[in-house]
């Protein structure tokens, strides 16, 4: 197995969980994932994301079954991301999903997706 | 001093703003993977044009040493003193640019690997991928809120994408690139195009739906407060359109043929472009010594 890195597969772990509607247990979940990812790989990441507080789990017979957190309670409310100049990222230290949109990109994504809607 | 002396810095130049100007149809991976090649190669072409010009004119080349180096400097003619001053200054000025950034980037990934990964509480639905072997994603309360578990999905394999393929070196040396070679910026904007549609292909491959992945975008940005990306002055250059429009056609090619061809051959003519200016400048040095 090619060595993944443990910050790719905590993103595909969580990626697969919040695709599911319902707890998946370890060997579900490293089903799920391509590439055959052992099964103590996946529950050494759940424990990761478990201190996170990014996952719940329940017992399911003798064993632990998990999904992502809908309680946003129990979110490190305290951990603000501060550092705004971090959110507009110059030196591509992160990697965002989006960027905010100017009012030019906004009107030009809404005529294409309704230009998509009408096609569809 | 001829012309000719310009060569190396300008072709890979014009490779990059042609790529950055005109994409051409074919996987991001590969358009990532070129354009970064190029612009290495043009900040190479340009510093070791510099330094060229500084040594030609602080040597003393005459007819008697032209035999053992080579004949190429009284080709190139002498460099007036001009203009090695301001290659001088160029070259400070890129020096100085150029730790700077470095400094700053590593200030920002101390920064961030202390926040560390999971969810952060913030109104604005983000997510980020936090590079590095103790990476991981970062979260916003305000993107958990916004998505549904399927959209969800898509951010987290856009995020793992981005780590998988090491992105974040991508960006940090394009980063670098535009700020010692300011003219780079358009080719830096575009490679970072070309890696968030790279992510964005990889999350649409996993989740199995393109429309799905162009939606969550188009939400995810939609949701965001307008921000005016300092970093980019004056440029309007609509990504997140042409992220969403992309996915809404079919699957690019994979070029698993055409990708690697171009590549190398971007590779080797980077390599002819640059080995004249390093064959003068090894030869300068030599005359030094």
């Amino acid at each position: 197995m090619p060595r993944r890195k443990l910050g790719q597969l905590e993103a595909e772990v969580l990626a697969v969980l919040a695709g599911a509607d319902d707890f998946l247990s370890p060997g579900d979940i490293a089903e799920r994932l391509e590439g055959g990812t052992a099964y103590t790989t996946v529950n050494t990441i759940l424990f990761r994301l478990l201190e996170k507080n990014l996952v719940e789990r329940a017992r399911k017979g003798r064993a632990y079954v998990y999904r992502l957190t809908a309680d946003e309670s129990g979110l490190a409310a305290e951990r603000m991301f501060g550092h705004l100049r971090l959110a507009h990222d110059p030196s591509g230290v992160l990697t965002h999903f989006v960027h905010g949109l100017s009012p030019e990109e906004e009107a030009a994504l809404r005529a294409l997706l309704d230009e998509h809607r009408s096609d569809a | 001093m001829s012309l000719e002396i310009y060569i190396p810095a300008s072709l890979p130049f014009a490779a990059a703003l042609l790529m950055s100007w005109r994409q051409p149809r074919m996987h991001p991976a590969w358009t990532a993977r070129i354009l970064a090649v190029l612009i290495g190669a043009t900040v190479l072409a340009v510093l070791c044009t510099l330094l060229f010009a500084i040594l030609a004119a602080v040597t003393a080349v005459t007819a008697a040493d032209a035999g053992i180096v080579g004949d190429f400097f009284l080709e190139h003619g002498p460099v007036p003193m001009p203009v090695a001053v301001v290659a001088a200054l160029a070259l400070c000025a890129m020096t100085v640019a150029g730790v700077r950034t470095v400094l700053r980037q590593r200030a920002d990934l101390r920064h961030v690997r202390n926040l560390g990964t999971g969810v952060v509480a913030d109104e604005r639905p983000f997510a980020a991928a936090l590079p590095g072997r103790d990476g991981g994603v970062i979260l916003s309360t305000g993107l958990v809120r916004l998505l549904t578990g399927r959209e969800l999905e898509v951010v987290l394999r856009h995020e793992a994408a981005h780590i998988k393929h090491r992105h974040h070196l991508y960006l940090m040396f394009g980063a670098l690139a535009a700020r010692i070679v300011p003219a780079l910026a358009g080719a830096h904007r575009a490679l970072r195009l070309a890696l968030e549609r790279w992510a964005d292909e990889d999350a649409a491959e996993a989740v199995g739906d393109r429309a799905l992945t162009a939606r969550t975008i188009a939400r995810v940005a939609l949701a965001n407060p307008a921000a005016t990306p300092a970093w980019y002055p004056g440029a309007a250059d609509f990504q997140v359109a042409r992220r969403v429009q992309a996915l809404l056609r079919e699957t690019p090619p994979d070029n698993r043929i055409t990708g690697p061809v171009l590549l190398s051959g971007a590779w080797m003519a980077t390599g002819s472009a640059i080995s004249p200016t390093f064959s003068h400048y090894a030869s300068f040095v030599l005359l030094l010594v």
